[in-house]
């Protein structure tokens, strides 16, 4: 059989976005297991295409552009009854990193709970990721990474964070921390990210927190 | 043959286990340059190397991400030849064109999604408006302490209909009005599912204790309301008319 991931692969290759937003809206599932079971494994699996030669880099953009684009019409009904919220969450790749669509698995996550949320995008220098810290004041920074040998920019770019005067709470996440241990970098208040359920309890039990009035 | 040392692009002569005979000019003065091809890629892009640069495969082309002197993960575009036990491997760097593509597609990403969420909140707007619209089509206007004045406008279909039906049964509900008037003056067309809805908002005034009396209904409207014999309302050929009787009807 035929899995989802494999129809949403074949329309993100094809350049489909229409056929790759109808097959997540259309998906009866709950939306992170949407993320988990459909966009996870079609986006590995499109990594893996690379390896046995049957696509290239080109190809591989064009899928994460789709990609991103039905994601991002997914989360649209969300979207817009959250620009009240006083929870905000900013994002971002690290620079020279190009995986975006974790990233913004998680922070569509942080739309569904809604909060307001900033996706900076991939390749995001510090320099212009701090200055958007500081003008938006986030109460979450969710940095994410990719490839092994951009660790030494994480750590900077970890340690520059967790200098913000208002204390964000910040979330590490990407391919890198199940390749490496990161957690030596990581202060108090860095959580290091494993997977979406993780963030999803997180969410939750903050939420549960705020309904008791616990502060 | 000839060395290849002058060739203008980086270029390798390996052996079949993948050690470095000869390279070119081209090719120093890009890469760190080993004992070993595989060398100049990091552990993820080994596994293609040891896959696709095998003696078995006599001509070979495919992408792979390479170390060099600047980029630790530049994308090259790798031809391989071999002959007998040696392969001759040309190395053409596809970096700035990917890098060009990645931030076209960026910039048309984000165009997309822009305008597809303006068109998106733009019909949003417009259901809202529409939606507001059918609610002024029959305002509900109290008229004296037990009556009510609902003058319909416009053609009337069954989700306008829907729209005008909510509010008229919660003010119904909260003042308790005795009859309520229906006034068709400014009607044009109904449509047969605004005549079935029509129908079944009279019942539900009915069953809430209170009459409806239809002003001004035309001779086109008429047909098909009310067909299932349910519909029991008073009719009045004039508001005027109407008015005058209860309001007659309700003095001492």
């Amino acid at each position: 059989m035929t899995e989802a991931w494999q129809h949403f692969a074949a329309a993100l290759l094809a350049g489909d976005e229409r056929q790759a937003y109808s097959l997540l809206a259309d998906d009866p599932r709950p939306s992170i297991r949407v993320y988990k079971e459909i966009i996870t494994p079609a986006m590995y699996d499109i990594g893996e295409k690379w390896l046995r030669n049957e696509i290239t880099v080109a190809d591989e953009h064009l899928a994460t552009s789709v990609c991103d684009f039905a994601l991002a019409q997914y989360i649209f009904p969300f979207k817009r009854i959250n620009k009240q919220s006083e929870d905000k969450a900013m994002f971002l790749c690290l620079e020279e990193e190009q995986h975006v669509i974790g990233s913004k698995m998680v922070a569509a996550l942080f739309e569904e709970q809604h909060w307001q949320v900033r996706h900076l995008g991939p390749n995001l220098p510090l320099a212009h990721a701090l200055s958007s810290a500081e003008e938006w004041r986030p109460k979450v920074i969710g940095l994410s990474a990719a490839i092994p040998y951009r660790i030494p920019a994480l750590k900077e770019y970890i340690a520059a964070f967790e200098q913000l005067p208002w204390k964000p709470k910040i979330m590490v996440g990407g391919r890198v921390v199940s390749m490496h241990d990161i957690r030596p970098y990581c202060g108090r208040q860095t959580q290091v990210i494993y997977d979406l359920d993780q963030v999803a309890g997180w969410l939750n039990e903050l939420a549960e927190e705020q309904a008791d009035g616990v502060r | 043959m000839a060395s290849g040392k002058f060739l203008p692009l980086p270029y390798f002569f390996i052996s079949s286990d993948w050690k470095i005979l000869d390279y070119s000019h081209a090719a120093s003065s890009i890469f760190l340059i080993g004992d070993d091809f595989s060398s100049l890629v990091d552990e993820e892009n080994r596994q293609k190397v040891s896959q696709y640069i095998q003696p078995h495969l006599s001509e070979m082309q495919f992408e792979l991400n390479m170390k060099t002197k600047h980029d630790p993960l530049a994308v090259f575009e790798i031809s391989v030849r071999w002959e007998a036990d040696e392969a001759h491997i040309i190395c053409v760097e596809k970096t700035k064109e990917i890098d060009q593509l990645a931030s076209d597609l960026m910039k048309l990403r984000s165009r997309l999604s822009e305008t597809d969420f303006e068109l998106l909140e733009k019909k949003e707007e417009l259901e809202d408006a529409i939606n507001r619209i059918h609610k002024l089509s029959g305002p509900f206007i109290p008229l004296y302490e037990e009556a009510g004045l609902v003058p319909l406008f416009g053609d009337l279909q069954a989700d306008k209909l829907q729209v005008i039906e909510a509010n008229i049964l919660s003010r119904i509900d909260e003042e308790e009005y005795e009859q309520v008037f229906f006034d068709f003056h400014g009607v044009g067309k109904i449509t047969m599912n605004g005549k079935e809805k029509l129908g079944q908002l009279f019942e539900a005034i009915q069953l809430m204790g209170t009459k409806t009396v239809i002003v001004g209904l035309s001779p086109s409207q008429v047909q098909g309301l009310g067909s299932k014999g349910t519909l029991q309302a008073d009719a009045m050929a004039s508001l005027q008319q109407a008015i005058s009787i209860y309001v007659k009807k309700a003095e001492p």
